[in-house]
């Protein structure tokens, strides 16, 4: 071969180009790290913004981030006792002080060309409400949400995606059991409780579009047979915002010119633990008389509400100081 | 590596080649590379460089610091009780030493606060109830015991490649009774 394929040559200068240096900053107060620190940059192999995080612990362990074979860290795959070539298209587990990528894709649009977080009326119109732009990304430039029907024309663009801690425990389930009593039919309440999936005492980390707070649990549901809340206990640990370019427009693709910012919400270590279990399958004896069927003709109908009342408060109370429920401190 | 620039020269006639895969050799070395330390951030027109070297460092409780003879842990309190190491006090001058054991199959370890209580009180009258050991597993051998690991233990081979930290206060220790189904908890928190 005695030519030079002009697309070799194209990526010669296409990597002197980006290989350029265009500026430096030198940050002098290169203070402490504190653990969950997460550090945010454009990943070529991945094509998309990667976070790595400083390790942090939950009960004294590393949580897990499940990553892309191809993307593992060689200590995870050393570790597996896999070769990358074998799990390149598998997710693999791979532990926090294995420093790996977490690829950030999921993102969601705030300020200028946010989607409305919800409406309500007023006076017979509805009217949208819209995620800003928090201050310090405001005062870079970043574009003000949309103010009534005023659609704004000028601001930075801004992009924001959540990262998560989520631990898994023992999960809640309800259960009626009916049988006969001495005094006839009787109806028995029962909370069981369902240990993890194995290999969950390490806590996962995730990344989701926006912050999805726990739901309340439904007071109705939570009172009838087969009943489970989520079994797992989340925190947020971060908030990664994308200023976008002086002149980037809506719809403008994320990539390498955007800049990144991050917002922690944790900063130390964590201890877990769940407030209560109590034995598997333990009958909670709470036993109800059913008067509907049977004690109907000598109860009045105000009187059976009265009681069904009563009893629907009690098994309330009862679940509330039952239910498996993780609380996290500092360590 | 080319290190003279005119090394890359071509004379008229020379091949092109083998001046081109020069070329190339010379360039790659303009490769920008981050770290923990440096952050890249590239955009079409070039790479701007954020460096944020690690300085100062934070001296806290139970600081676990490791050269290459000794393991060096700085002195915290659990219900203001100084932990001992071989029966001595980890304030004292000179500081006890920790001995290291092996790690677990996946090469870790814990440099491990361990509390013994009594009536599920920590005595302060007993000179083995709070201790520091070096534990390859965090499993509770006895009801009134309470670990609390200090530091994680990253070993490669038979040496330690990594020290992290898990506890940066000194601690409180609450012991939650058994229940019916459920073991004694030993709770540490911050103080």
């Amino acid at each position: 071969m005695t030519k030079i394929p002009a697309a070799d040559w194209n990526a010669l200068i296409d990597q002197l180009v980006r290989d350029q240096v265009i500026g430096a900053t030198v940050l002098e107060r290169g203070g402490w790290r504190h653990p969950w620190q997460t550090t945010v940059q454009w990943d070529g192999e991945m094509s998309a913004f990667a976070a790595q995080i400083k390790p942090g612990f939950i009960g004294g362990l590393d949580p897990i981030i499940a990553t892309a074979g191809k993307y593992a860290p060689e200590a995870t795959l050393k570790r597996l006792g896999v070769s990358r070539a074998r799990v390149r298209s598998e997710r693999v587990d791979a532990y926090l002080t294995e420093r790996p990528r977490v690829r950030l894709d999921q993102w969601r649009a705030i300020g200028r060309d946010g989607q409305p977080t919800s409406q309500r009326a007023v006076n017979g119109r509805a009217v949208a409400s819209y995620e800003a732009a928090p201050p310090f990304l405001v005062a870079q430039g970043a574009g003000q949400p949309p103010q009534g029907d005023e659609v704004p024309r000028s601001g930075r663009l801004v992009r924001a995606t959540e990262i998560f801690l989520v631990k898994a425990r023992f999960q809640t389930t309800t259960q009626w059991t009916f049988g006969l009593g001495e005094d006839g039919t009787r109806a028995s309440f029962d909370l069981a409780f369902a240990p993890p999936p194995p290999g969950s005492e390490r806590a996962r980390i995730g990344t989701e579009r926006a912050t999805t707070p726990p739901t309340p649990p439904d007071p109705l549901a939570q009172l009838l047979t087969g009943y489970q809340d989520t079994g797992q206990d989340k925190l947020p640990l971060a908030t990664v915002y994308l200023l976008g370019p002086e002149s980037a427009f809506p719809g403008y693709d994320i990539g390498p010119d955007w800049t990144p910012h991050v917002q922690h919400h944790l900063f130390y270590n964590l201890a877990y633990d769940v407030s209560a279990i109590a034995p598997l399958e333990i009958d909670a004896g709470i036993g109800i008389p059913r008067g509907l069927g049977l004690g109907v003709a000598d109860a009045t109908i105000a009187n059976l509400a009265g009681r069904i009342n009563d009893l629907s408060d009690q098994l309330a109370e009862f679940l509330a100081n039952n239910r498996a429920e993780g609380k996290f401190w500092t360590i | 590596m080319i290190v003279d620039l005119r090394d890359l020269m071509v004379k008229p006639g020379d091949p092109v080649m083998p001046a081109w895969r020069r070329l190339l050799d010379w360039a790659k070395q303009f490769r920008l590379y981050s770290s923990n330390e440096i952050r890249l951030t590239r955009t079409p027109q070039g790479t701007y460089i954020v460096a944020e070297p690690s300085g100062v460092s934070f001296i806290h409780p139970f600081r676990v610091s490791i050269t290459s003879s000794q393991v060096i842990i700085r002195p915290g309190a659990v219900e203001d009780i100084y932990p001992r190491i071989g029966g001595v006090a980890i304030d004292a001058k000179p500081a006890p030493q920790l001995q290291l054991g092996k790690p677990n199959a996946e090469g870790r370890s814990w440099v491990a606060l361990e509390v013994t209580t009594k009536d599920g009180v920590i005595d302060p009258e007993d000179k083995g109830a709070v201790v520091i050991r070096h534990v390859s597993s965090l499993a509770r051998t006895r009801e009134e015991v309470g670990i609390q690991p200090l530091a994680m233990l990253v070993w490669s081979g038979s040496t330690v490649s990594e020290v992290h930290q898990i506890v940066h206060h000194s601690l409180g220790h609450y012991y939650v009774r058994p229940t019916e189904g459920r073991g004694g908890r030993h709770l540490f928190f911050a103080v």
